[in-house]
């Protein structure tokens, strides 16, 4: 009966390994802050944040878990039941997370929430209440080769610009000879989140009053087709070309390397830009006017706090701590990537970063998040695929904007 | 696998009278051996597995904490309710959005299985046999050449890919170096079909108004739907674009291939080759008739195991195009991500997950039947 | 391979044949040298371009031949230096720098732990998938058919929807972020008893039948007989095995993710990834593409020697 005996044995051992879980006593009250990691400056930032914390409230411990392929281990951790007291949230998965009701409200908790941007906090409020303290964000602003503007003899791009001026500049630009064999004046991919920006600067809006997603209907229809006809004639004229198209593999790293006059990218680009094409002169400005007035995307997170959470206000304690003004300057100071969400911090971050940040957080008075509701995917496909048909001129941009209304309306009929 | 079966027919009479005895021996042999295996694969894949078939038929939406049970009125935030079969049928039936992501995903999967499977097969066959060859130099360095891209993980791999074959890579360097006239391809961001393109090229031009157009009776069928998908789009073959993910892919998994069969060639005694040779076979002869047909069950292990990751194919698109461009690089496993972690609708990537199990089945038991009546021929 | 001329019966030895013989033996070890070349230059770029400053990498990708010694991609005040005074379009100047900022990481814990989970899951599956294997291809029990069925079916489904029932099972039982949370649910895999009962299944049942005549038992047999000449398919077990832990993403980020303490090499260079913000750092992730692959290539190398031919069964003459 060897054989039955070594088989009893192998299960044996394989019980033994399963049992020795360990365990570990708490004194004081522990939280977890799940995120996920940043440039390797801003993680020590935020664990010196939380170390001050600590510090000053000694009866809480902050275990701070900076994972990779954050969504998926946060989404996994919500499942399960048992996942962080408080965790970063982009702003598109804010909605999903609300409506699966793991987020609490923190519309009673949260200090000083006018601080915020406006645009901000709209993003993370429901029905006018903030549930979460936006952490930071970035806006889309127009970046632009102050060499190529030199050799063409044109004057820089500002801020009070217009859909005309910026055709026309490309045009001269384009007219001059000047730029290098390959260079176009712009650069400017089919993807949703830069072409929105257009969206809005032609007056086309996101939600109406009540919450509904109205992309494109009603009076956000001639909004939607003229700002694809604006864009779709620019890369149809040869004025704009994509990152592909230009052998790059976004429009950052095509302007950078001088194929592209100017591009639409966020304050990432800042030190993109001056770490890996430090030989390129550049300068920034607010993105133009459109017959909408002025408009620009922004992109942020937020510190939330679970709904299903043991120590409620431990975990406000913290958030707020990292979020109230004294937390926005911490941020600001260091001058990272992404800019504070406090209005008053604004300019201690551009003193940080130089000149290039003003564009950048002058944005924030005025921007809006591109937020599409929980569940359409099918939506952000559709028209991404029919902006792309449009700019290769494959497709009439009202063919492309009735087909995205209707996707979104089969979406919300669901 | 046939031999298996004769040889153990043969017994003599004092095996017979201790013959069911033996019988039940060896089936508890047998169990034991399987049991810590089967223990562990049942624990933590058969039954996550049944948990998914039970997701399948709830609204889930893989967020709220499953247990907070089934929504009921006492219970008003619990996590799901039950559906039914309706997350089925909107994949497979009910007409709609849903259904054509679901198809078009069907259809690009199974042009990518069908362009990756036979040619890894048949190179990796290939370059085993020539590796395990006795007069070969440097066999060591050869193997680990072929076996390199195997071991570096997906992830870089795609990420390297893509920056050989963005539009000013590596790929497209050397292409002009060698051909100045060369028209760079964004081999990345390109969502024509490669069949398209063929016939195309022997003028089939449908244009716009032929695509819209469906009617039988006058043969103009290329606008005519087939589950929300047009039988011109049927017919586009996989994309540039997913034509490079297949090259990526075969690339790649040539070298755990090889290791298979180099393994499986150890196996074959050098007696069957000596005999052959004494009777005049040539060498192209010996492979033909010889190793080929006894490599029967690893070519089944290949093409199974081939066939059964190339429809689940999921890495490269995640990392490289997230299905884009124009969803031809959307492929099963990625819808059943993007449902589950994108969508937040579990309950219908687990549907989706059940049915591209079902497929796999199915196209796991006809592959069965094709490799043993092709040896069966063979041999 | 063109092999028109072989057709003729080998014991050619005319002079033409012989010349004609050696011309198709050039042939093949080009075409063998072009394959590898393809198969490997993409490593190589990878290794030339994780020892270059990213101004470098953007403006000279395939730069290839290093000029000098290794230099410091940023000047005295810290700014990076520009691409024009480290590359020339074909020369390049290396630099650590990649390799520093993945050094000053955790690396050596993420690779131990690699080390530990990759040994301690191949050890477990080289016994358990062959006994399996073994089973299923030779011990005829009631359901064998069905369970190899099921087993290979574990294979067939897409493993995100197992994701949540995976993670809520090991919670249940207590050993998420643990080193048994990790090596247990994988100690055995539907690829490996397949691969090992496809080999068992082509080995001349002769051998068993005459250990059993001598009275052994099964198990004997299968240690004393059968193991013994399994060492081709034990060594591509051992290499697969390896390798898919070595590279394991999924498995480790939902079972450890959350504890750096355990991060697996994999799981470490990945958390990197978001170092540079939105962007990627190129020679940094190449550089931490480099540690992961060399490792796994001297394994390879160091185990392919067991694939020699000739580790014939004497007794086959009839088969």
């Amino acid at each position: 009966m060897r054989r039955s005996r070594f088989a009893i044995l192998s299960m044996a051992a394989l019980a033994a390994l399963a049992l020795s879980a360990g365990v570990f006593a708490q004194d004081t009250v522990t939280i977890t802050l799940m995120g996920h990691g940043s440039s390797t400056a801003e993680d020590e930032a935020l664990n010196a944040a939380v170390a001050a914390f600590e510090e000053a409230n000694p009866g809480i411990d902050v275990d701070v878990q900076l994972v990779p392929d954050y969504d998926t281990v946060l989404q996994t951790a919500f499942a399960s039941g048992d996942y962080p007291e408080v965790f970063y949230t982009g702003q598109s998965l804010f909605r999903q997370y609300v409506d699966a009701g793991v987020i609490a409200n923190g519309s009673a908790m949260i200090e000083d929430p006018e601080g915020f941007y406006p645009a901000l906090a709209s993003v993370y409020s429901v029905d006018g209440e903030l549930y979460c303290p936006p952490k930071d964000f970035s806006n889309l602003a127009l970046e632009y080769n102050t060499d190529y503007f030199d050799a063409a003899g044109l004057d820089y791009p500002t801020a009070d610009w217009t859909w005309d001026d910026l055709r026309a500049a490309a045009e001269a630009l384009a007219a001059s000879g000047t730029l290098p064999e390959g260079t176009v004046p712009f650069a400017l991919n089919p993807d949703i989140d830069r072409w929105f920006a257009f969206y809005v600067q032609a007056g086309g809006t996101f939600y109406d009053d009540e919450g509904n997603f109205v992309f494109g209907e009603e009076d956000n229809y001639d909004a939607a087709v003229s700002a694809l006809d604006f864009t779709a004639a620019l890369t149809q004229d040869g004025l704009a070309a994509s990152s592909s198209d230009l052998s790059a593999g976004w429009p950052g790293e095509a302007f950078g390397q001088g194929k592209a006059a100017m591009t639409m990218e966020g304050n990432w680009v800042i030190s993109y830009l001056n770490d890996t094409f430090p030989d390129v002169n550049w300068g920034t400005t607010e993105l133009p006017a459109g017959p909408g007035g002025e408009g620009t995307l922004t992109f942020s997170e937020a510190y939330c706090v679970g709904a299903d959470n043991e120590h409620p206000e431990e975990s406000w304690a913290l958030v707020n701590f990292l979020t109230n003004e004294a937390g926005a300057e911490r941020v600001a100071v260091e001058g990272f990537g992404p800019m504070p969400s406090r209005e008053a911090a604004g300019a201690t971050w551009v003193e940080a970063v130089g000149p290039v940040g003003e564009a950048f957080v002058a944005g924030g008075a005025y921007a809006t998040a591109p937020v599409t509701p929980a569940g359409f995917g099918e939506f952000r496909d559709a028209l991404g695929n029919g902006i792309g048909e449009a700019f290769r001129g494959e497709a009439d941009a009202a063919d492309v904007i009735d087909e995205a209304v209707e996707v979104s309306q089969e979406l919300k009929a669901e | 696998m046939a031999q298996s079966t004769t040889s153990t027919t043969a017994g003599t009479p004092a095996r017979i009278a201790t013959f069911k005895d033996k019988n039940r021996q060896e089936a508890i042999t047998g169990f034991s051996f399987i049991a810590p295996a089967f223990i562990i694969l049942f624990g933590f894949l058969i039954i996550p597995m049944f948990v998914a078939g039970f997701f399948s038929l709830t609204n889930w939406n893989g967020i709220t904490p499953i247990s907070r049970g089934l929504v009921t009125e006492d219970n008003p935030n619990g996590a799901f309710e039950f559906v039914g079969l309706e997350n089925y049928n909107t994949i497979l039936f009910n007409e709609g959005r849903r259904q054509e992501s679901f198809y078009t995903a069907l259809k690009n999967t199974v042009y990518y299985a069908l362009g990756v499977v036979p040619v890894q097969t048949v190179f990796a066959l290939v370059l085993a046999f020539i590796v395990n060859q006795k007069w070969l130099k440097g066999k060591g360095f050869f193997r680990t050449a072929f076996y390199f891209p195997s071991i570096t993980s997906s992830v870089v791999i795609s990420l390297i890919f893509m920056w050989m074959f963005s539009a000013s890579g590596l790929v497209n360097t050397a292409i002009s170096f060698f051909n100045p006239a060369y028209d760079p391809v964004t081999w990345l961001d390109n969502p024509t079909g490669t069949l398209h393109m063929l016939m195309n090229g022997i003028g089939i031009n449908p244009t716009r108004d032929m695509l819209r157009a469906c009617d039988p009776a006058t043969l103009q069928l290329w606008g005519c739907e087939i589950a929300s998908i047009r039988l011109w789009d049927w017919l586009s073959g996989p994309s540039v674009t997913m034509a490079t993910i297949m090259v990526l892919n075969i690339w790649t998994t040539i070298g755990t291939m090889m290791v298979i069969y180099l393994a499986a060639l150890q196996g074959i005694p050098s007696q069957v080759y000596e005999a052959a040779t004494v009777d005049g076979a040539s060498r192209m002869q010996l492979f033909r008739y010889i190793t080929v047909p006894l490599l029967q069950p690893t070519t089944f292990f290949v093409v199974t195991i081939g066939l059964i990751g190339a429809l689940q194919v999921f890495d490269q698109v995640y990392v490289m195009t997230s299905g884009g461009p124009a969803n031809t690089t959307l492929t099963v496993a990625y819808l059943v991500y993007r449902s589950a972690f994108d969508d937040s609708r579990m309950g219908l990537a687990a549907a989706t997950a059940i049915v591209l199990f079902v497929i796999i089945f199915i196209f796991t038991l006809i592959q069965r039947r094709v490799t043993r009546e092709a040896s069966g021929a063979g041999s | 391979m063109s092999a028109t001329t072989l057709e003729q019966p080998v014991q050619n030895t005319s002079t033409t044949g012989k010349l004609i013989r050696r011309i198709l033996g050039i042939a093949g070890i080009l075409f063998l040298a072009i394959v590898a070349a393809v198969e490997i230059v993409p490593f190589v770029f990878t290794i030339v371009n994780s020892a270059k400053c990213l101004p470098a990498i953007n403006a000279a990708p395939w730069a290839f031949v290093p000029s000098s010694g290794f230099i410091d991609c940023r000047n005295e005040e810290g700014r990076p230096l520009p691409a024009s005074a480290m590359t020339s379009g074909v020369t390049f100047q290396p630099s650590l720098e990649g390799y520093q900022m993945v050094i000053a990481e955790d690396l050596p814990r993420w690779f131990m732990n690699s080390v530990i989970f990759a040994a301690a899951i191949t050890i477990c599956r080289i016994l358990i998938d062959s006994l399996a294997g073994y089973s299923l291809a030779r011990l005829k029990f009631p359901g064998n058919r069905l369970i190899f069925f099921i087993i290979l079916g574990t294979l067939m489904i897409p493993g995100v929807v197992l994701i949540v029932p995976r993670f809520i099972l090991l919670k249940q039982l207590g050993i998420l972020n643990t080193y048994q949370g990790l090596i247990i649910p994988l100690a055995a895999d539907a690829f490996g008893i397949f691969l090992m009962k496809q080999f068992f299944e082509s080995i001349p049942k002769e051998l068993e039948e005459a250990a059993e005549v001598d009275g052994a038992s099964r198990l004997t047999t299968f240690f004393r007989i059968i193991l013994p000449i399994s060492t081709p398919a034990l060594t591509a077990l051992t290499i697969f095995s390896i390798q898919g832990m070595w590279n394991n993403f999924m498995d480790a980020l939902i079972i450890v993710g959350t504890s750096p303490s355990l991060w697996t090499l994999t799981l470490g260079l990945t958390s990197l990834q978001g170092a540079g913000g939105e962007t990627l750092i190129w020679n940094l992730f190449l550089a931490g593409a480099v540690i992961t692959t060399v490792p796994m290539a001297i394994v390879f190398f160091a185990f392919q020697r067991y694939f020699v031919e000739g580790t014939s069964y004497s007794g086959l003459a009839g088969q």
